[in-house]
C-alpha cells in the first residue's frame, strides 16, 4: 500500500540504529500508525528537522503491517514552536492519542480536533478548554462518549442548578439528598461541556475532574507518563503558561 | 534453571540494548552459546569489570573511573564555564570539535513526557550542587534540538534563570556548507529567528 500526502503528525521519535527514526504518527485517513524513517539520522538528511511532535506534516509511506516505511516528508505552514506549560498539554494529547487510539483505525474528526487544540495551543492561553473538549472528543472516537444533555434515570433535560453525580458506566443522575458519593457536578458543568463553551471556573474545574476520571478508567493499567512529567516538572520551576 | 530458561534470559538480556531486536537478539546468543564461547566469557568478564569500577565523576556525572575524571581534574580547563549535556556521546563531539575549553555536565537523558523520563529522572540536583560548590559563572545548555532537547533546555533556562549565571544555548541554524535553497523550512525559520548582529549603528 502507497499513501501520498497525507495529514499527520508525528506523536513520537525514537532513534533506531544509527541513522533511523522509528516513528509513531498519527494521520488524518489511517489514524495512529508506526513507520520507520531510513536514514533521517544522518547528517546530511533534511527529514529530520521536520520530524517533529506538534508539527503539521504532509507525510508519504508505503507498506503496511507493523512498521511502514516513510517515503516522503514536508512541512505544512511555518514552523512553530510550544513552550511552557502549553507543549505539557500538546505532550498529554499526544499521549492519551498513544494509549487510546488503537493502530490503523482512521479518526478524521478527532484528527481535526487534534490539529485545532495544537494550533491553540500554539496561539494564546486557553489551554485547560482545548483540552476538555480533545478528551470529550476522545472519548466519543473510542466508543464512550459522556452523556451530558439529560439525565440517564428520569430522562430529563439536566438542569444548570441542580447537582448531579455521574457515574462511569451510566451517566449523570439526579443527586439524591444525602449520598454524595461519586463524582458529583452541577448540571450546568455538563451543558457547558457538552457546548465546548464554559462560563465560569467552577465549570470548567468539574469538567476538568469529570473527564480526568473517565480517562483515568480507560487507561487504568498506569497513570500517564506525561502528566507525572508535568508535575515533576511545575514542582520544581515556575512555567510559563503561554 | 533448565537451558532453554538460561537461553531465554540472555536473548531477553540483549534485547535490552538499543536497536536489537528479539531477532537480533537470538542469533546474538547462540553465536555466543555455540560457536565462541570464550568471547562471551571475555564480555561477561569486561562487562562485571565495568560494572565494578566505572562510576560518575563526583562533578562532570559522566562515566569515570575515578572520582573526579580527567578532563574535570585538568588545570587546562576553565573551571567556571559549564557545558550542558544529554550524553557521554554529545560530550565527545563537542570534545572533537576542539574549539571548547569549560567543563561538562551530563544529564544522562532527556527530559522526555512520553517516556516518563523527567527532572528527577536526570541528574539535575546533582547539577544544582555542582553549581554551588565549584562557583560556576557561565553555562552552556547543548541538550539536542530534539523535541526532548528542547524541552530540556526549556526546563534549565527556568530553574537556573534566577541565578547569577550567565547562560546561552548552542545556536540553531544553517550547517557549515549549507545552501539555503536546500535546507528544510524549519531550520531556515530557526536560523532568521537567531541570527546574530553584524553592527551595531
Ligand atoms: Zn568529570
Amino acid at each position: 500500500m502507497r499513501v501520498l500526502s497525507q495529514a499527520a503528525f508525528v506523536l513520537h521519535a525514537r532513534p533506531y540504529r544509527e541513522t533511523s527514526l522509528i516513528l509513531e504518527i498519527f494521520s488524518h485517513d489511517h489514524g495512529r500508525l508506526g513507520a520507520i524513517a531510513k536514514g533521517a539520522r544522518n547528517p546530511k538528511s533534511r527529514q529530520r528537522a521536520l520530524l517533529l511532535p506538534f508539527t503539521p506534516l504532509l507525510l508519504s509511506w508505503s507498506g503496511k503491517g507493523e512498521l511502514a516505511l516513510l517515503t516522503g516528508v514536508e512541512a505544512v505552514g511555518p514552523a512553530r514552536e510550544l513552550s511552557g506549560q502549553n507543549r505539557y498539554a500538546a505532550y498529554y494529547l499526544n499521549e492519551l492519542i498513544l494509549r487510546l487510539l488503537h493502530r490503523h483505525d482512521a479518526h478524521p474528526e478527532l484528527f481535526d480536533c487534534y490539529a485545532a487544540t495544537l494550533a491553540k495551543l500554539h496561539d494564546d492561553d486557553s489551554i485547560q478548554d482545548g483540552l476538555r473538549i480533545f478528551e470529550k472528543r476522545l472519548l466519543a472516537g473510542i466508543g464512550y462518549a459522556m452523556i451530558l444533555d439529560h439525565d440517564t434515570v428520569s430522562g430529563q433535560p439536566l438542569e444548570p442548578e441542580r447537582l448531579y453525580q455521574y457515574l462511569p458506566e451510566r451517566g449523570p443522575e439526579l443527586s439524591t439528598n444525602n449520598r454524595m458519593t461519586g463524582h458529583c457536578l452541577l448540571g450546568r458543568s455538563m451543558l457547558e461541556l457538552d457546548r465546548e463553551h464554559f462560563s465560569s471556573a467552577r465549570s470548567r474545574h468539574e469538567a476538568r475532574r469529570l473527564t480526568r476520571f473517565l480517562i483515568d478508567k480507560q487507561t487504568v493499567e498506569r497513570s500517564l507518563r506525561s502528566r507525572q512529567v508535568f508535575h515533576q516538572v511545575i514542582s520544581a520551576v515556575d512555567l510559563p503558561t503561554t | 534453571m533448565s537451558s532453554s530458561q538460561a537461553i531465554e534470559a540472555l536473548r531477553e538480556a540483549f534485547t535490552r540494548l538499543p536497536g536489537i531486536g528479539p531477532k537480533s537478539a537470538q542469533r546474538m546468543a547462540y553465536h555466543l552459546l555455540e560457536r565462541d564461547r570464550n568471547a562471551a566469557q571475555s564480555i561477561a568478564d569486561a562487562l562485571q569489570h565495568a560494572l565494578d569500577t566505572i562510576k560518575h565523576c563526583r562533578r562532570c556525572n559522566n562515566l569515570s573511573e575515578t572520582e573526579l575524571c580527567s578532563l574535570c581534574a585538568s588545570p587546562k580547563r576553565k573551571h567556571g564555564l559549564l557545558c550542558v549535556v544529554e550524553t557521554p556521546a554529545d560530550l565527545e563531539s563537542i570534545e572533537m570539535a576542539g574549539s571548547y575549553n569549560g567543563c561538562y555536565f551530563v544529564l544522562m537523558g532527556a527530559i522526555s513526557p512520553l517516556d516518563g523520563i523527567g527532572p528527577d529522572n536526570l541528574g539535575v540536583d546533582r547539577l544544582l550542587k555542582v553549581i554551588d560548590e565549584f562557583d560556576i559563572e557561565e553555562i552552556i545548555i547543548a541538550t539536542n534540538l530534539t523535541a526532548e532537547g528542547e524541552t530540556t533546555a526549556e526546563f534549565l533556562t527556568e530553574l537556573l534563570s534566577g541565578r547569577d549565571i550567565t547562560l546561552s544555548r548552542i545556536a540553531r541554524g544553517v550547517p557549515v556548507g549549507g545552501e539555503l535553497e536546500y535546507i528544510d523550512r524549519n531550520t531556515v525559520a530557526r536560523a532568521i529567528n537567531d541570527r546574530q548582529t553584524l553592527n551595531k549603528p
